[in-house]
């Protein structure tokens, strides 16, 4: 019976079902024929069960964190971060796009999606990289790819929500992915230039003095500080004891809105009031997909879906470096399937049993599952992050294609074999702040 | 969006399946208005209440040296009227994540307009069976689990009645069906009319 | 068999609470000669405690070992009040099934649909910090920890009885929180548990046994009126042994998670029973504060029958 519950789940979800509403199908169909006898499960219990799962503050920071980055993208303040961000690497070829990717990773510690991080950056990097001659297609996939940094660099929504249904912590799963995050800047950076050699329309700033650059650093830096104070207060808060996670992100709101309507004065009360609504709506539909895949889930694990799954991989291997790749596999097919938060809520009920079976370390895997599901932001058929950039970039998707492949295959692919393959580079941070066991 | 970027070939952001933020549609008829209107208001009023309310506590432990004792409780109740009102606002919006490969991937045509309706028949039927449960649910905690009215289910240190909570969640349910009814009228016309829908 | 229960459990299936479980089911099945077959879900199975109860109520669950949740009648924290247990013995007298606590237990249940058939005591509550605290048995003298407590009136009374500030942290947050430095303390864990969920993050426990972790043995009433008199008598008797079992395997428990404490560096305070009087005394004469949500009658019976002599 769980298998046919799989396949109306999938066969809701290819005719374009809600996601939250194909979760309610395929449970549905297990309350009505599931159980051991195929007599169903008493529905009744169902909805209290969501209920007692989503009745936690942590869930709260979602809101919160989601509600402080549109706050402070409606702000603009993406231009103060990425002038400041200009005058380090403004000047080598392809330096722009360089700044473009820092700047990301800059906003990615401010917003937990990367949406919000590439229509706050994008919106300002392409006219730039338009007028630096850099070839349409190549622009929007850059920094579609580069937003991605935005799920990488903590606050994360989709990890507060593994560490919410896994029961980890959340410190350690936002340390996880920060040094493939850090690799992944890099890497981008590098193939952004390596794309570009030789290209001679591409154009070059002038070289600047280390005076003019101080004087540079000053001005801008003045600008940017009200927008860089915001990580400050959220990750030294958390990291330093001040807040709980939760009370950081609705510190972060209260902080927000007076820099944006204030400070940068991007945005006025009826923009605040719009921009809330919104970030009320995105989070409603996040919080409703976790409140079916809650009942969902717990349907798939009295079905013994988990130890099912972990049966299927060992009959192809028994060694758990080779599942570790099979489950690789398995995400990147969801990721190419559903956005990021959908791939989270869905496979992790699943997925954690068997990680924890096969004794790999759960913080490892928060890692593993967050550069898998920034990568599936920009994996075609479902590629929401992609699209964006096309329209942001007024990119044409077929010009797009080229630069996006050579981003996933010389950047996202040896970042997905390092995260999965060299755990002490994931654990490293978790280990040496949060005494995270090796 | 300008007219200009709507023209590329790019499959749409709505379509693809994201949380993304889109802007909130405008409600036209006099129901719709009443409904999203109630729905901004506790949307905004809950948001910042919530902001303001954590923020307090996390102040009161430092500055007055007290606990906001059991505001949780208070926190927890307006988070789920935030979700269920966002999430209703989300099915008059059209901003519920689905990972349509229909729209994005099959011509236009009869074939095309008979998946739309299948795809909106069972997410109402679906969204209409849980709303039926969230009922259910809902009578269990204003009505007591012997049906009785004794016994009510409340919060442990504000006796708050869950049920507060609870009409949250069927309310939704229940604009979400709607909703989802009034898209399933409109690709039962197309379908029958052989129209874009 | 006549009849085949469901029995709940919100432990996992190697607690040691699973396994009493499941001797109980073993005892009752021969003692009924099979007229009675039980059948054990652990590891919350069949929903948290809450649902559980709700179930109980319903009658679709038959049985359980689970906690009672206040959400329905606030008069059942009853037995989680911080105060009247200074150890094992004083414990064994408390839960006797003969005794007032028991009884009151079961009345209150009774209102609901739910029969009370015994307790499970898992361990003593202490209390665990990453800073020393300043005089931990003297409950005058200001702890200087920021302990954080359940949300629960009893809880946050007991510690301000003895000494120290409180705080309200979800539950999820507990452990980042003691570990950044949020709060200092931790009150409300039984020493296994605490053990198990911030081994880590503790540097000293006081076993100050000002409260136990303990949780219920219960059948629906519905359950329990389609049970033969002869047969309602062995089941209450396996029950009150199996409460009894609990509390001295709660003594070994405790001292073997205590040894384990020691051994990750952890500094144990252990106390004799007659060094917490005061402790027991102090958060005692808290307990009028309880009369709001639990009525004048029902807390000066208490005290009548449950204050620390
Ligand atoms: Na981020
Ligand atoms: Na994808």
């Amino acid at each position: 019976m769980i298998y046919v519950a799989l396949l109306v789940l999938m066969a809701c979800l290819v005719i374009g079902v809600p996601v939250p509403v194909s979760f309610m199908a395929s449970a549905a169909w297990l309350i009505f024929f599931g159980g051991p006898d195929g007599m169903g499960y008493e529905p009744s219990q169902l909805l209290p069960y969501g209920f007692t799962q989503m009745n936690s503050v942590s869930l709260i920071a979602i809101a919160m964190f989601i509600m402080a980055g549109g706050i402070m993208e409606r702000g603009k303040i993406g231009e103060k971060l990425i002038d400041m961000v200009d005058v380090f690497v403004g000047h080598v070829r392809g330096g722009l796009g360089v700044v473009g990717t820092i700047s990301c990773a800059v906003f990615g510690s401010i917003s937990g999606a990367a949406c919000a991080t590439l229509s706050c950056i994008g919106t300002i990097m392409f006219p730039r990289l338009q007028a630096g001659g850099y070839p349409r297609g190549h622009a929007a996939a850059l920094m579609s790819n580069a937003s991605l940094l935005g799920l990488l660099i903590p606050p994360n929504a989709t990890l507060i929500i593994f560490a919410w249904i896994s029961g980890q912590s959340i410190l350690a799963c936002f340390l996880s992915t920060v040094m493939p995050g850090i690799v992944t800047t890099t890497l981008i950076c590098l193939v952004n230039m390596y794309l570009l050699r030789g290209n001679e329309q591409v154009l070059v700033a002038h070289k600047r003095t280390s005076e003019e650059k101080w004087n540079l650093f000053k001005e801008r830096g003045r600008k940017a500080i009200p927008a860089l104070m915001l990580p400050v207060i959220v990750l030294g808060g958390i990291y330093g004891g001040v807040m709980t996670t939760t009370e950081a992100s609705a510190v972060a709101v209260l902080y927000s809105i007076p820099v944006a309507l204030f400070v940068y004065k991007g945005t006025n009360w009826k923009g605040l009031w719009d921009v809330v609504i919104e970030s009320a709506v995105t989070t409603g539909v996040i919080m409703v997909m976790l409140y079916s895949v809650s009942m969902l889930s717990r349907l798939y694990v009295l079905e013994d879906l988990p130890n099912k799954m972990l049966f299927l991989f060992q009959s192809v291997s028994e060694n758990r470096w080779v599942i570790m790749a099979m489950i690789n596999v398995f995400l990147v097919i969801m990721g190419m399937l559903m956005d990021d938060i959908s791939v989270v809520v869905l496979t992790t009920p699943i997925m954690m049993p068997i990680i924890m079976q096969l004794g790999f370390n759960p913080i490892h895997y928060a890692a593993v599952l967050g550069v898998n599901t920034a990568l599936g932001c920009i994996t075609p058929p479902a590629a929401p992050v992609l699209y964006l950039g096309g329209r942001l970039g007024k990119a044409p998707i077929n010009e797009m294609m080229k630069p996006a492949l050579a981003f996933m295959l010389l950047c996202w692919l040896p970042v997905l074999l390092f995260t999965a393959y060299v755990p002490k580079l994931v654990l490293f941070l978790p280990h040496v702040i949060l005494d995270v066991p090796w | 969006m300008s007219e200009q970027v709507e023209a590329m070939d790019t499959p749409s952001c709505d379509s693809c399946g994201t949380v993304c933020s889109p802007a909130p549609h405008r409600p036209k008829n006099p129901v719709d208005k009443v409904v999203v209107g109630f729905f901004s208001l506790v949307c905004f009023s809950m948001s910042v209440l919530l902001a303001a309310l954590i923020t307090a506590a996390t102040l009161m432990r430092y500055v007055f040296q007290a606990d906001l004792y059991g505001y949780e409780e208070w926190v927890k109740l307006f988070a789920f009227w935030l979700y269920f009102c966002g999430a209703g606002y989300g099915a008059f919006n059209k901003s519920h994540v689905s990972a349509d490969l229909v729209t994005a991937y099959i011509p236009e045509g009869g074939f095309k307009r008979f998946l739309a309706f299948l795809k909106d028949l069972v997410t109402f039927a679906v969204t209409c069976l849980f709303l039926y449960y969230g009922y259910e649910f809902f009578m269990f905690g204003f009505r007591g689990p012997l049906g009785t009215g004794i016994a009510l289910p409340m919060t442990t240190i504000w006796r708050i009645p869950l049920w507060t909570s609870y009409l949250a969640i069927t309310l939704g349910l229940f604009f979400m069906a709607w909703y989802f009814g009034v898209a399933l009228l409109q690709s039962a016309k197309a379908l029958l009319k052989g129209e874009k829908a | 068999a006549e009849l085949t229960l469901k029995f709940a459990g919100q432990y996992p299936a190697d607690h040691p609470g699973t396994k009493l479980m499941q001797a109980v089911a073993k005892e009752i099945g021969q003692k009924t000669k099979g007229r009675i077959e039980i059948k054990v879900f652990p590891g919350n199975q069949l929903g948290d405690y809450t649902l559980v109860y709700e179930e109980l109520i319903r009658g679709t669950i038959d049985m359980s070992l689970t906690s009672v949740p206040s959400q329905f009648d606030p008069r059942l924290e009853l037995m989680y009040i911080n105060g009247y247990v200074t150890g094992y013995d004083s414990a064994k007298k408390a839960f006797n099934p003969n005794g007032w606590l028991f009884k009151k237990m079961d009345e209150l249940n009774s209102r609901l649909g739910v029969k009370l058939l015994g307790f499970y005591v898992e361990g003593m509550i202490g209390t665990g910090t990453t800073k020393p605290a300043k005089d931990p048995l003297n409950p005058k003298v200001n702890k200087g920890i920021l302990c954080r407590v359940p949300n629960m009136d009893v809880y946050k009374l007991g510690a301000e009885a003895q000494g120290y500030r409180t705080v309200t942290i979800p539950y999820a947050d507990v452990y980042q929180s003691m570990q950044t430095g949020v709060c200092d303390g931790v009150n409300g864990f039984a020493t296994t548990a605490a053990l198990t969920a911030l081994g880590d993050v503790l540097k000293y426990w006081y076993a100050t046994n000002y409260s136990m972790e303990c949780i219920n043995f219960m059948m629906s009433k519905k359950t329990w009126d389609k049970i033969k008199p002869a047969d309602q008598k062995i089941v209450a008797e396996a029950l009150t042994r199996a409460t009894m079992k609990s509390i001295d395997e709660a003594k070994a428990l405790d001292e073997q998670s205590m040894k384990a404490m020691e051994k990750k560096g952890i500094k144990v305070f252990r106390y004799s029973e007659a060094q917490l009087v005061p402790i027991a005394k102090a958060v005692a004469a808290s307990w009028p504060k309880l009369e709001g949500k639990m009525t004048k009658e029902l807390i000066s019976e208490f005290r009548k029958n449950l204050a620390p002599k």
